[in-house]
């Protein structure tokens, strides 16, 4: 199969996929039986029948479910996901300012990841049971085991409040203002603003939260990099590769790392799948107006609009990533384009 | 063999920590400070190299916060002196740069900016006067915007004119002698940011704006009939029926006073069919349309919102500040290293323990407001379905004198708590009146209570709550749950705490379908009649959630709603209050004190119950 129908094939199979997404999240919305209302409008105005009568006719909730569910998925093919209960606003506005910077910090955590996962794996299966291996496999150690919100704490406390290398909470320095909205991604809008200071703003209140959150997938990085580079130095065709008289520069990157990466793709794309969902721990410790936040808080007061575009979108990246993470395979290995 | 790879991976790691160690704040503008002065007596030389240093230097500045800002203030004459004495290609680079840096300074230090940490996640939810009703937006429309009548804050019950001449009474004929007609003057001179003049056409329009608008501010008009405007400064408001509390509702950042021409032009409308036909929200959220010394320039949802100096400003006191910047800051923690570093200047959410690690710092002070929030314990009066005991007056009467309150305030909230003695929170109109009829904790009666109605050994009951919910922001419902279980269980009651999802609680407690729960209660505006009705008159948003219905308690309240007579007014108050403490619907459990850390060279901070947090009297 050529690429162009692997990946035409790939997408399609995600439209009855992400209906079905759909569909599941209306149902468990509304089969969850409380009243939404309750949160749309204040105590005192639910005494007010007008009141509660126009919110009911405005987010449609005087009609039937199955009307409810068809009428959402029409105007979603328009890119229409509705009204939020809470703000009151399109869901398709907050997706737009939310989703980039969930996608920024969960970049710069995976590039952190394995900028130092991978050499640190590579190290350790280099020197197995020696001192360097020791050190290795204690780092990734504590970023598997340490809880992401400890991190955060311990890291704004040192860095920030004491030592004062590093910036505080937020996107951007407390005195700064957001650039004008275009791309939702500040390192973007500050260019196109020409505003090099709120470029580099960002990118200095980026390095504490993605290593926090990188740190977790670090730990993971190495352990995986080192077992995998381990077991394919006993490989044969490494042993032929030094018989030839490579050099070791050649038999490690050449072949050993190509072969040894494999798994370790596979452990990446999923760890970005989940830094795009599962940040709400630092989300809300360095005040990161992301996804995750949205979503959970969304979740808590029944917003099922907000809810439900979130997830949609969330569902979306997955699949891209899984998608770029199989044509990745076929660049590493290429048996599998086969 | 291997060690040839080694170098390699060093190196990758290497960058891989450089990109870490990051961007240095403070520091460098002080080593690039250094640098400049050490090379500025070779002219040429000296240009060069500071033109790179300062180039470097001036992005950072601006980030910057205020610690950075001396530096650089020392930096630029610094530069500037060079850039004089140097007549190079360079030259133009470092006085470009040199205008870079001061502007940054002054940006940065001058004490022009305020910065308001403060966690506002889900709080805002427009900030349009006509249809925010949450906590964070009447910051910024107290700020933009303008109010017939504003108060000073302790003392809540006495109005004060803002955009108004003076305060009508019967007495001075502003209110006419049935009670259902208000005559309002508003000061000559006033305009808003745009240059519009500020007129009674403006006060009819937001007035019946808010009130077509049937979103949840609605509500408090609901008692006007029409508005007139006999001439530019005057504004005749004719009410459904007579009400004493019109008055206080205008203090609503609901009842502010918008600019309706570019209302207008953007879409807004008065009309009836409001609802569907107005479309001004989207730029009301982005901008305002106000008269008040600041103007709103930006919301981000989540994340900040921003308010800039009216130049317009048509009154005397010109605003202290360039712009404020409401941060939003989840966590109470980095609120607090916020504050201590001088990051921001005011916090508004810290928790017990991020306050003792504030008490020794003498560059910041906590300020306490007395908010109007209550939270209470419910009983269903209703036997069907609470149950023959709990429907027995006698035995709430026994809940009532059973419960520990000192306990939850010193215990559980830290003593960010006071207790008013019935469901209308102190500070109030009335309430100081009826203290003699609170509850204390009385173990003996509530046992010869009991005995009395029948139960001398307790009975068994259930208490609903909200999981993981808080009680005010000050602790959990579990933990108010689990200590008035502990309470009860001492005279024999026995609780069974039954967590619920929130939402699905408030939708059962609202359907009058839960034996007893705990809530919270938030003042819509600053008079008595905010809680008496809803309580105690039977058809009342609370008073139906738990059945009750006491003609009296409800005449009285709904009387006092109808006279202008202050006194008569205090005296049916009092009777409600007491009335209500003989049926025991609902037990007041505390009403809530909140602290805000305020950094000290900010002057002019108050709480205020309706604001939160006036900007306007700020200063530093």
């Amino acid at each position: 199969m050529n690429l162009f129908s692997f990946i035409t094939r790939r997408v399609l199979v995600t439209i009855p996929l992400l209906l079905g997404i759909t569909l599941l999240l209306f149902a468990i919305s509304r089969i969850g039986g409380a009243d939404p209302i309750a949160f749309i409008v204040s105590e005192r105005a639910a005494n007010d029948p007008a009141i509660v009568a126009a919110a009911r006719e405005k987010w449609g909730l005087d009609r039937p479910a199955p009307e409810q569910y068809l009428r959402y998925v029409t105007n979603l093919a328009r890119g229409d996901f509705g009204l939020g209960f809470t703000n009151k606003r399109p869901v398709a506005e907050d997706l737009r300012q939310f989703t980039p910077a969930t996608i920024e910090l969960a970049v710069t955590a995976t590039l952190f990841a394995i900028l130092l996962g991978v050499p640190l794996g590579v190290i350790a299966a280099l020197y197995k049971d020696r001192w360097p291996d020791g050190v290795a496999r204690f780092i990734s150690l504590i970023g598997v085991s340490m809880p992401v919100f400890w991190l955060a704490l311990v890291g704004l406390e040192i860095f920030y409040a004491r030592l004062n290398w590093l910036p505080g909470v937020g996107r951007l320095d407390t005195s700064m203002t957001a650039p004008p909205l275009v791309t939702g991604f500040y390192v973007v809008d500050g260019l196109l603003a020409g505003r090099l200071d709120i470029v580099r703003s960002n990118l200095s209140h980026l390095i504490l939260p993605s290593l926090v959150l990188g740190a977790f997938g670090m730990g993971l990085i190495t352990r995986m990099t080192r077992s995998s580079v381990l077991e394919v130095l006993q490989m044969d065709y490494v042993r032929t590769a030094r018989a030839k008289g490579l050099s070791e520069w050649r038999v490690i990157n050449g072949h050993a790392l190509r072969n040894g990466l494999i798994p370790v793709v596979t452990v990446i794309g999923l760890l970005f799948g989940g830094l795009l969902s599962g940040a709400v721990l630092t989300e809300t410790i360095f005040a990161w107006p992301g996804l995750g936040r949205y979503v959970v808080q969304a979740a808590g007061i029944r917003d099922y609009p907000a809810v439900m575009g979130a997830t949609l979108v969330i569902a979306v990246m997955f699949v891209v990533v899984n998608l770029a993470v199989d044509i990745l395979y076929g660049v590493l290995d290429p048996r599998i384009r086969a | 063999m291997l060690r040839r790879l080694l170098p390699v991976l060093v190196l990758v790691m290497t960058v891989a920590l450089a990109a870490c160690a990051g961007t240095p704040q403070a520091p460098a503008v002080q080593q690039a400070a250094a640098t400049v002065q050490a090379v500025a007596p070779t002219a040429q030389a000296a240009a060069q190299g500071a033109a790179t240093a300062v180039a470097q230097t001036a992005p950072t500045a601006q980030a910057a916060a205020q610690g950075a800002a001396t530096a650089v203030a020392k930096v630029a004459p610094t530069v500037e002196a060079v850039a004089k004495t140097a007549a190079t290609a360079a030259a133009p680079a470092v006085q470009a740069a040199a205008t870079t840096v001061s502007s940054a300074a002054s940006a940065a230090g001058t004490g022009k900016n305020l910065v308001i940490a403060r966690n506002f996640t889900g709080d805002v939810r427009s900030l349009d006067p006509g249809r925010e009703y949450e906590l964070t937006p009447p910051i910024v429309v107290g700020g933009a915007y303008e109010r017939l009548f504003t108060i000073k804050p302790p003392d809540i019950k006495t109005l004060v004119p803002e955009l108004a001449t003076d305060v009508p009474t019967t007495a001075n004929g502003g209110i006419s002698s049935d009670g259902t007609v208000y005559t309002l003057k508003l000061k000559p001179g006033v305009k808003f940011a745009s240059g519009n003049p500020l007129t009674s056409e403006d006060v009819k329009f937001s007035w019946l704006r808010m009130k077509n608008l049937q979103d949840n501010p609605s509500a408090l008009a609901d008692i006007i009939k029409s508005i007139d405007t006999p001439d530019a400064q005057t504004v005749k408001v004719t009410l459904t029926e007579p009400n004493a509390t019109f008055l206080a509702r205008l203090v609503s950042p609901n009842y502010a006073v918008l600019d309706s021409k570019m209302v207008q032009s953007k879409g807004g409308t008065s009309a009836e069919n409001a609802k569907d036909a107005d479309k001004a929200t989207d730029y009301l959220d982005q901008n305002s349309a106000g008269s008040g010394p600041y103007i709103l320039k930006s919301w981000v949802r989540d994340q900040e919102i921003v308010m800039e100096r009216n130049p317009n400003y048509w009154g005397t006191t010109k605003p202290a500040f360039d712009r404020i910047v409401i941060r939003n800051i989840t966590d109470a923690n980095a609120q607090r290293q916020l504050i201590e570093k001088g990051d921001a200047d005011i916090a508004t959410d810290l928790d017990p323990d991020t306050l003792k690690a504030l008490a020794n710092n003498t560059d910041i002070k906590v300020v306490n407001g007395n908010t109007l929030d209550t939270f209470y314990f419910a009983l269903n009066t209703n036997p069907d379905v609470a149950g023959k005991e709990l429907g027995n007056p006698k035995v709430r009467q026994a809940i009532a004198y059973a419960i520990d309150y000192d306990g939850i305030i010193s215990g559980l909230l830290n003593n960010d708590a006071v207790r008013p003695p019935s469901v209308i929170p102190l500070g109030l109109l009335g309430v100081d009146e009826a203290k003699g009829f609170g509850f204390k904790q009385d173990l003996d009666k509530a046992k010869s209570l009991l005995k009395d109605a029948g139960y001398p050994d307790g009975f068994n009951m259930k208490l609903v709550y909200g999981a993981g919910g808080n009680a005010l922001g000050l602790t959990t419902n579990e933990v108010i749950a689990s200590k008035l279980q502990a309470d009860l269980a001492r005279v024999g009651i026995k609780v069974d705490l039954v967590p619920q999802d929130p939402t699905q609680r408030l939708a059962d407690y609202r359907a009058g379908k839960l034996p007893s729960t705990i809530s919270g209660w938030t003042p819509d505006y600053l008079d008595p009649d905010g809680w008496a009705v809803p309580f105690a008159v039977k058809t009342g948003s609370a008073a139906k959630r738990v059945f009750y219905d006491n003609p009296a308690a409800a005449q009285a309240a709904q009387d006092a709603a109808k006279t202008t007579d202050q006194a008569k007014r205090v005296e049916l108050y009092t009777k409600v209050q007491q009335l209500m403490n003989q049926d025991v619907p609902f037990i007041t459990l505390f009403q809530a004190v909140k602290p805000f850390a305020v950094r000290s060279n900010v002057q002019g901070f108050t709480y205020d119950p309706v604001l939160t947090l006036p900007v306007v009297p700020l200063s530093k």
